[in-house]
């Protein structure tokens, strides 16, 4: 048993994650029932496929700080193109991937082509999302949608609602592109070193661009997903929401040098962070002391992770 | 008698983890005044031996007294207290601050001095001045060489009080007129009465250097030999413990036709006017020095560093690479100077270090088809006989020789006509040296073109059909293999 635990690379993050579970279900009757659990997945799913995109970033050692704006943005411009239906909805979701994935690839181009550390770069790009977002919607919230996006945001499927399927999907999809395809060896390669992977004939700034570009589809489906489910286009939507999500990576045990990482280890990360908010919510603890148990269970969880490591070794 | 001269005294020192048996009774003695080399292949126990002495590990059991004072069980800090030292391969300055400051570092306040002590870089002049060094004191460390890097923290050993000095490797980056200044202020330092224990895979730098030589082999001691008892033939053989007849195998071949040309090729602000010849079947070694440009010609050949001037012709056609990708597709091959920089991901597995970059050969679209590529780093390990518990075992856990195996064998899957190598034996042990120069010796008889960078003088000029030497970017001569000598290439990269 020991060994499998320490074998595993997302070890950590799982003991942590049943810990928290037999917490709250100790403390409450509510918090382990079907009902709640898929509350759960439903709460987190937008902050998990953000994660998934981000990961990738991540691994190849960059960081992404855009992802908040780039979801307003794209949430503002889907809200948009189905307002009062005047698109076919596909042509909408089309449309808004495409900005989103052009977005990252400006993220991209920039980190690639500057040398500006992405920490920069994409601080940048945030601001100029943010300001995009409010211009788009002239500030002002965007409603009357498409009432089809309303049943995506709400709907179910076989009594699944239709967001966690994104997330299932979402998953699946990050999960094949990391470890089966040659664009996800490549990524873990640039984030372990760089230059070695340059010099082996890797071609490091195309595969960088693709990086920023795929985390900025995810953003751009999360929008679309948080305004279908909000039913409103929101210029101010998402506000912190890469700290969230790049939270849920670090603590799902990617490494912020790069070079490793998983997507499980990032979904067990965006739960973990559900499973508190949500435990906390159904025990009442005020909304404040929430943000204050959660930061610090970040800090915590990092620490514990990398006396895990040790443990390793 | 014994114990006036003696600094540090190991006796019966083991060592072991969990299962395997790391040292074996070793008995050893440091005297005053004495350089030590401690030799022995990649493994055998010699870092472990160090951080013993150091504190860094506690040994399973035996003795370590310095001066007749036991110390196995006393901190690293209650350790260079007492006079023992050791100089990391990987140096342990801090570069923003000056020479002075570094040597000082942590001794700021030693004397009760409320703003530290006043006048560090006077007397680390004169310390300096002492030992004859050259080294402005008011300098970030940052500004110097590697090799007077070295020298500093050498000399804040020296300004601690160190009597015992240990050395891990001090010559691996050093170029050949830095390795001789080197030799002359380890040999102050031994008439200053410091014991020297240092580690070398250079068999030369171990006879010009040490007094007396150890040799371990898989944790135990061989024995230790005056220097005057051994001869290069014998030391390998007691370090593997079996006779290597021909440590650089040389075949005699009819060189083919010209693969790689280059005609008046420069790269701006670094080297200009190469004009050179890669035949088909030949070695080719680039000599000079450190810094020199040999690097840079070779990574422009791969368009690492692509060149602004002149042509450079590939199998009969123009050959301009912007990028290593582009180079490799057309055959060529690149092994680089620091395996650790440009050559490996630690964190990746061995198979994934083997074919990176050449993903081309073992996908279809952008899915990887894990059984061709397994098939393959199966074969490449067991032809250069890479010992790995499995492909799946990290590159970081590997010993230096079988890294470098594992990237020749990444260099080879894409079948080159010609190759770089820059530095190919840098770091590795000798039997992993023998290896290397027994492949490029078959890669050689396969007809492929090998241009060698190397700082070995002896192993360029046993290996090389040719010899071009570069000095300060520019090309000042070619020497053919019988008129070579190292006077000559000496004269030419001066």
């Amino acid at each position: 048993m020991k060994k499998i635990f320490l074998k595993s690379p997302t070890g950590g993050i799982f003991v942590a994650l049943v810990f928290v579970c037999l917490l709250f279900s100790g403390l409450t009757s509510k918090f382990f029932t079907p009902m709640n659990l898929s509350v759960i997945l439903n709460q987190v799913s937008v902050n998990a496929i953000l994660a998934f995109g981000v990961t990738f970033v991540i691994i190849s050692g960059g960081i992404d700080l855009s992802l908040g704006s780039l979801l307003a943005v794209c949430g503002v411009v889907v809200a948009l193109l189905s307002q009062q239906g005047e698109f076919p909805l596909a042509f909408a979701f089309l449309l808004t991937l495409v900005v989103g994935v052009l977005m990252g690839a400006f993220n991209g181009f920039v980190v690639v082509l500057t040398k500006v550390p992405p920490f920069i770069v994409t601080l940048g790009t945030m601001t100029i999302g943010r300001g995009l977002a409010l211009l788009l919607s002239n500030g002002r919230p965007i409603s009357d949608l498409n009432e089809s996006l309303n049943v995506l945001g709400n709907g179910t499927v076989g009594g699944i609602p239709i967001p966690i399927l994104f997330l299932i999907g979402s998953f699946i999809i990050c999960q094949i592109i990391l470890t089966k395809t040659v664009f996800g060896r490549y990524v873990k390669a640039i984030g372990g070193n760089e230059m070695a992977a340059f010099v082996s004939g890797v071609r490091v700034n195309r595969i960088k661009i693709y990086v920023y570009m795929l985390s900025g589809f995810f953003a751009a489906l999360a929008g679309i997903l948080l305004t279908a489910r909000i039913n409103t286009g929101q210029p101010n939507a998402g506000l912190g929401f890469e700290l969230d999500a790049i939270a849920a990576v670090i603590i799902g045990g990617t490494s912020t040098r790069g070079g490793k990482g998983t997507i499980t280890g990032t979904l067990l990360g965006v739960l973990f962070i559900g499973v508190i908010n949500n435990g906390l919510d159904l025990i009442n603890v005020s909304a404040y002391w929430q943000q204050v148990i959660m930061g610090g269970i970040i800090i915590l969880a990092v620490v514990l992770d990398l006396v895990y490591q040790k443990l390793k070794k | 008698m014994a114990l006036s001269t003696s600094l540090l005294v190991i006796e019966d020192l083991s060592l072991s983890f969990s299962e395997s048996q790391v040292l074996k009774s070793i008995c050893l003695t440091l005297d005053k005044g004495q350089i030590q080399a401690i030799v022995g292949e990649n493994g055998a126990g010699k870092s472990s031996l160090f951080k013993c002495i150091m504190g860094i590990i506690s040994p399973s059991s035996g003795d370590i007294s310095f001066l007749g004072n036991r110390i196995q069980n006393s901190s690293i800090r209650e350790i260079l207290t007492a006079g023992i030292s050791m100089i990391h391969q990987e140096l342990l300055l801090i570069p923003e601050l000056t020479v002075a400051e570094n040597i000082y570092l942590g001794r700021e306040f030693s004397e009760g001095q409320f703003w530290g002590i006043s006048d560090i870089n006077g007397r680390v002049q004169q310390l300096f001045d002492q030992y004859g060094l050259d080294i402005p004191v008011d300098i970030p460390v940052k500004e110097l060489s590697i090799a007077n890097q070295q020298i500093v923290e050498i000399m804040r050993a020296v300004s601690q009080g160190a009597q015992v000095i240990l050395m891990d490797e001090p010559t691996s980056s050093l170029t050949d007129v830095e390795v001789k200044f080197f030799g002359q202020l380890i040999r102050t330092l031994r008439d200053a009465h410091v014991g020297i224990l240092f580690t070398s895979h250079k068999l030369e730098e171990i006879f010009e250097f040490a007094d007396v030589i150890s040799v371990l082999r898989d944790g135990e001691m061989v024995g230790t030999y005056d220097v005057h008892a051994l001869n290069a033939r014998t030391l390998v053989q007691k370090m593997v413990g079996r006779d290597m007849a021909d440590f650089y195998p040389f075949t005699e071949t009819i060189p083919g036709a010209v693969l790689l040309e280059l005609e008046n090729v420069g790269l701006s602000g670094v080297f200009e006017g190469i004009n050179l010849q890669v035949r088909a079947g030949e070695v080719l070694g680039l000599a000079g020095l450190v810094g020199a440009g040999r690097t840079d010609i070779g990574q422009s050949m791969l368009g690492i560093k692509p060149h602004t001037e002149g042509k450079m012709t590939y199998l009969g056609k123009e050959f301009t690479p912007k990028h290593p990708a582009e180079a490799i597709a057309l055959g060529m091959g690149y092994l680089g100077e620091d395996r650790k920089e440009l050559g490996m991901i630690p964190e990746m597995s061995v198979g994934e270090n083997m074919t990176l970059g050449l993903m081309q050969f073992f996908q279809k679209f952008q899915w990887i088809l894990p059984n061709p590529e397994q098939a393959k780093t199966k074969e490449l390990q067991t032809k250069f006989n890479i010992r790995v518990k499995s492909g799946q075992q990290k590159m970081e856990q590997l010993s230096g020789g079988n890294q470098q195996k594992v990237l020749f064998g990444r260099m080879l899957i894409n079948n080159p006509a010609c190759m770089v190598l820059d530095e190919p034996t840098r770091g590795i042990d000798v039997v992993s040296k023998f290896d290397m120069y027994q492949l490029i010796q078959e890669m050689k008889k396969d007809g492929k073109g090998i241009v060698l960078i190397s700082s070995d003088m002896t192993e360029l000029l046993q290996m090389s059909d040719r010899i071009v030497v570069i000095s300060k970017g520019k090309q000042r001569g070619e020497l053919l293999r019988k008129d070579a000598t190292a006077e000559r290439v000496l004269q030419l990269a001066l």
